[in-house]
Order: C-alpha cells, then sequence, then structure tokens
C-alpha cells in the first residue's frame, strides 16, 4: 500500500483537469492580452506614449488586480465545484483516503496550472518592456523589481485561490459569488475612505508591491496612501490562504455531497 | 454470525423530503437484493451505507463500525454507484487504474489489478477507448470494475444492470454470484424483481424509505397471506359463483367484470381459497374457461407490498 500514490492520483486528475478544460483556452488569450500590449509598445516608434517602467509597472498591477484574481477565481471556484456537478466525487470520497487532503492535492494542483498560465506571460511582459532601449532604470534592477512583483502576484493566487476553493467546497453557485466578491467587493471597498479597506485581500497586495516611485504613484492612486505596512500585508496574505484554505479541508470533510445530488 | 450492516432507527431527509424513514436492519454476509420501485429510497440507503450520507436520525454500521469519514470502512467496501457520472476523457483503463492508486496500490500492482478487473467485466478491447465514447453498458461494466479493483468484502451495486444488454447482464449476474461464492457480501439494488432473483434469494423490499418486508424469496411469498390477493376466473356463471364465494369470511372482494364472462376475486386465505374452489364449482356445475393468478409469483408480492 502506498499513501502517497493516491494523493498523486488526485493532482494529477486535477491537473488534467485545469489544463484540458474549455476555459484554459479563454485564460491564456486573456492572460497573454498583455504581453501584445507589449509588443505593440515595444515596437511602437510613438515617443509620447508613457515610459517603459510606467508602462511595466501599470501592466503588473493588472497582472495582480485583475488577472492573477480571474485566474483563481475560474480554477479554484472549480475545483471541488466541477468534481460535485460531474458527480465524480463519489468516486474520490469512497476511497480509503482523507478527504481534506484531497482538497489539499487539488489545491497544490491548482497553483501549478495557475502559475503555468500566468506566470509565462508575466515574464514575457516584463523581458519586453524592461529591454526596451527608453528603460531609464538597468536590466538588473529592473529584474529585482520584477521579482517581487512576481512573489506578490503568487501570494495573490494564492490568497484568492485559498477563498475560491473555499466558495466551490462551500456554495452552490460558487462562480457568481466569486465575480461578486472579486469584482464587487474588492474593488469597490477599495475606493471608500477610511480603513474599511483593510477588509479586503487586494488592499494588503497593494500595500504590498514594491514601492518603486513610478508604482507607488499608481498605488497611491488606488489606496489613497492608507497602505499596511509590508510585513503585516504579507502576514495577513498568508492568514488569509491558512484559514481559507483550512475552510475549504474541514467543508470537504464534514460535507455531504451527496445530498446535493 | 455479525450482520454486515447494521441500521438502528435510521433516517435521512433531504429538507422537507423524507428519503429514509426509521429503518432498523440487520443485514447478514451473502447476496441480497434490495428491491424497491424508483424513488423508494434505494439509493440514498446505499449512500448512507457507503458513508457518502450522513444518518439525519439513528445510526448506521459496517461490521460493527460508523461508516461517515471512517477510511477503515472505505478499505473494505466497493461501490457502483447509479449515476452515470464519469471522468469522460479518461481512457477506461486509466479511470480503472486511477481508482486503484485511490485504493492504496502501488503503481505495478495498480496496474496487474486493473487488467485483470478490466479482463473480469470483459471490457479489454475497449480499454484504451475514452469513457465519453462508451455505450451505457460498458459505462456500466467499468463502472463495476472500478468497484471491484480493490477486492473489498463487501460490494454496494446501486442498479448495476440499468442499461446493459442481455450478454451484459448475464456476464454480470454471474459475476456477483461468482463474488458470492468466494464469500464476498453483496448488496445489490435494484427495481426489477427479475433481475433481483436471478442473483440472490435473500431480499429486502424497501418503498417510500421503509422496509417492508425483509428475508429470503420464499419467507416473502408467505406474505401474500397477509395481503388480499387476485384470483382472475373466465366461467360461465360469474354472478352465480360470485354470489357463492361471498359467504367465505376470507373472500374479500368480488368483482364482476362488464363482459359478464370473467370475475375478479379477492381472497386474504390463496390456499383456502384454492382448496375450496374445486367443489364449489363442481357442486354448481360451473365451468371455468381460464383461471389466472396474476399474483402468484413474486412481482405480486412486491406490488402488494408497495401498493
Amino acid at each position: 500500500m502506498n499513501g502517497i500514490q493516491s494523493y498523486k492520483v488526485i493532482f494529477n486528475i486535477t491537473f488534467n483537469q485545469i489544463i484540458r478544460s474549455k476555459k484554459t483556452i479563454l485564460m491564456l488569450i486573456v492572460t497573454f492580452l498583455p504581453v501584445f500590449v507589449a509588443i505593440y509598445y515595444r515596437t511602437s516608434a510613438n515617443t509620447d506614449m508613457i515610459m517603459p517602467e510606467q508602462a511595466l509597472s501599470q501592466i503588473m498591477i493588472f497582472f495582480l488586480l485583475f488577472l492573477s484574481i480571474l485566474v483563481s477565481l475560474f480554477y479554484g471556484t472549480a475545483l471541488m465545484a466541477d468534481e460535485i456537478d460531474n458527480r465524480t466525487i463519489t468516486y474520490i470520497f469512497t476511497r480509503p483516503i482523507r478527504k481534506y487532503y484531497v482538497v489539499l492535492w487539488k489545491f497544490l494542483s491548482f497553483l501549478l496550472g495557475s502559475f503555468i498560465i500566468l506566470i509565462p506571460p508575466m515574464v514575457l511582459t516584463f523581458l519586453l518592456v524592461s529591454t526596451d532601449s527608453r528603460m531609464s532604470f538597468d536590466f538588473g534592477t529592473s529584474l529585482v523589481l520584477f521579482t517581487k512583483q512576481l512573489g506578490i502576484a503568487i501570494l495573490s493566487i494564492l490568497a484568492y485561490g485559498a477563498i475560491f476553493t473555499f466558495f466551490g467546497s462551500r456554495l452552490k453557485h460558487p462562480m457568481i459569488i466569486g465575480l461578486l466578491f472579486a469584482f464587487g467587493w474588492e474593488k469597490i471597498i477599495l475606493i471608500i475612505p477610511g480603513i474599511v479597506r483593510k477588509f479586503s485581500v487586494a488592499h494588503y497586495l497593494l500595500s504590498s508591491f514594491p514601492k518603486d516611485p513610478s508604482i507607488q504613484r499608481a498605488i497611491d492612486h488606488i489606496s489613497r496612501g492608507a497602505d499596511s505596512s509590508f510585513a503585516a500585508s504579507i502576514s495577513i496574505i498568508t492568514l488569509v490562504t491558512v484559514v481559507f484554505l483550512c475552510l475549504s479541508m474541514y467543508t470537504a470533510y464534514s460535507k455531504e455531497y451527496a445530498f446535493e445530488q | 454470525m455479525i450482520p454486515i450492516v447494521e441500521a438502528a432507527n435510521l433516517s435521512k431527509w433531504y429538507g422537507q423530503v423524507i428519503g429514509i424513514n426509521d429503518i432498523t436492519i440487520a443485514i447478514a454476509p451473502g447476496i441480497t437484493g434490495l428491491l424497491g420501485p424508483n424513488g423508494a429510497g434505494k439509493s440514498t440507503l446505499l449512500k448512507l451505507m457507503v458513508g457518502i450520507l450522513r444518518p439525519s436520525k439513528g445510526e448506521i454500521k459496517i461490521m460493527g463500525d460508523h461508516v461517515w469519514n471512517n477510511i477503515e470502512i472505505s478499505k473494505i467496501i466497493g461501490y457502483c454507484p447509479d449515476l452515470d457520472a464519469f471522468y469522460e476523457n479518461m481512457t477506461g483503463y486509466n479511470f480503472v487504474l486511477n481508482m486503484a492508486l485511490l485504493s492504496g496500490f502501488a503503481k505495478d500492482e495498480s496496474e496487474t489489478l486493473t487488467m485483470q478487473t478490466i479482463e473480469r467485466v470483459d471490457m479489454l478491447e475497449q480499454k484504451d477507448k475514452k469513457i465519453v465514447s462508451y455505450s451505457k453498458g460498458m459505462r456500466q461494466r467499468i463502472k463495476l470494475a472500478q468497484a471491484i479493483i480493490h477486492d473489498p468484502k463487501i460490494l454496494f451495486l446501486d442498479e448495476p444492470l440499468s442499461g446493459m444488454d442481455p450478454i451484459g447482464r448475464h456476464d454480470t449476474i454471474k459475476l456477483i454470484k461468482e463474488l458470492g461464492l468466494k464469500g464476498k457480501s453483496v448488496i445489490v439494488s435494484s427495481h426489477i424483481l427479475h433481475e433481483i432473483e436471478a442473483m440472490t434469494d435473500n431480499i429486502l423490499l424497501i418503498n417510500n424509505g421503509r422496509i417492508l418486508a425483509e428475508g429470503n424469496v420464499h419467507e416473502i411469498r408467505e406474505l401474500i397471506d397477509t395481503h388480499p390477493h387476485n384470483v382472475y376466473i373466465i366461467c360461465d356463471k360469474p354472478r352465480h359463483l360470485a354470489s357463492i364465494l361471498m359467504e367465505f369470511d376470507d373472500i374479500s372482494g368480488v368483482k364482476i367484470n362488464l363482459d359478464d364472462k370473467s370475475l375478479i376475486i379477492e381472497t386474504l386465505k390463496p390456499d383456502e381459497f384454492y382448496s375450496r374452489l374445486p367443489k364449489i364449482l363442481a357442486e354448481n356445475d360451473i365451468s371455468v374457461e381460464n383461471l389466472q393468478s396474476p399474483d402468484d409469483n413474486l412481482q405480486a408480492v412486491f406490488r402488494y407490498l408497495v401498493g
């Protein structure tokens, strides 16, 4: 008997579902849009265009606040919900495996799938813009900055992925609730003055985003200067990830999925 | 003998709808047929038995242990759901292989078991095709394969013959009987009597979430005596025969049909009725053209009990 082998099967089944899903084509088109923007920017000789570092920072914020959330929403909500809707969960939950580990391995699979979909266009966009001759930073400085941005984008996938995995485990219509949360609550709350914004994940992602002056202006515009410290932001993002992942695992352990069938 | 399944005051509600209503049963090892019409509660009861549903009230145990979230029980049971649900883009081979791996077998062992099991359900030729391309019968076979891949002690099969062609039915019935002979316990549901009858004498009759009767076919047949038994007679003097029969206490009803040639007699004691009838016919010079008892089969028992 080989315990880890069982969970690798969950990982593989989920990964195949992600990669072979029709929505992956849509996701790839959407996540590669900034690459096409970068190509256009790179090939354009228009001198009135914004500076490369500003263009890059804005695109990275787009990756952070839109694309990483979109990818997390589409795949996170589907992690458990697809198995429930397709009624294949029965095959998994009648096997001698821990239900909460099923969620954990599915989440790991989601992370790999999301990284494959999101990171290549981020890297390509960075390479296209940062090697532009109009760039005022040297490549090394840009690379350090980009690495930090990439790290925050990964944290975004982790946090939103955990939240949407919970939605998919718990709710009957996780996509609708997820959409309302991601592009309703998370966006509207950022423009409300005061501490209310601290009840959004996006606030902490923006607060921990690299503090290059050109980027800071964009962040200040969104956060209106109400940043949390880097350490606090990372701690809260990590906490959100752990809490929602644990809630998802507990839901899988305690919920009667066959009830809905 | 320790029951393989024990339920005590078991109930399951789906909101306001009662799925299973206060069932107390003890199922002995061997093959047991769970018989009931669609919506009777068969699938709900099986789902409670395999631990994918949790009782709303009461308890259910497999081999003396609670089922819900008990992976030790999952190791000894196999479940073939009635749902036509699959990982459609997987091949039949990969589906069964994955189920073997999920059962905890190492890769090499899983591959060997998968080939053996697929051969057992006669799906070797189709094993490399995607499940989405399978016929209903093939899907049933591959679903059965995943249920037996880990050689479980107790097998729960929910309508396993549904959608199968006659050869598939024959093979599956044979396989279930073989499993029984090898000492496995099988609980198999169906809404078709002769399917169950072909597999086992042990029957649980279920309707409206309640167990109506349990025991072997013969014991259940005896239950006929507690329910009205219909006899259909075509004769030359139906009205005269009706008037004679109405004098007996065990006759609960007589209906003369519109054709005025036939009558339906409802009796609570069919054995006494049949022993008395020839004498009545002879003494009253009644000529019988046809006598049928539509209840004289297992189907009738079922109809009586669920009716």
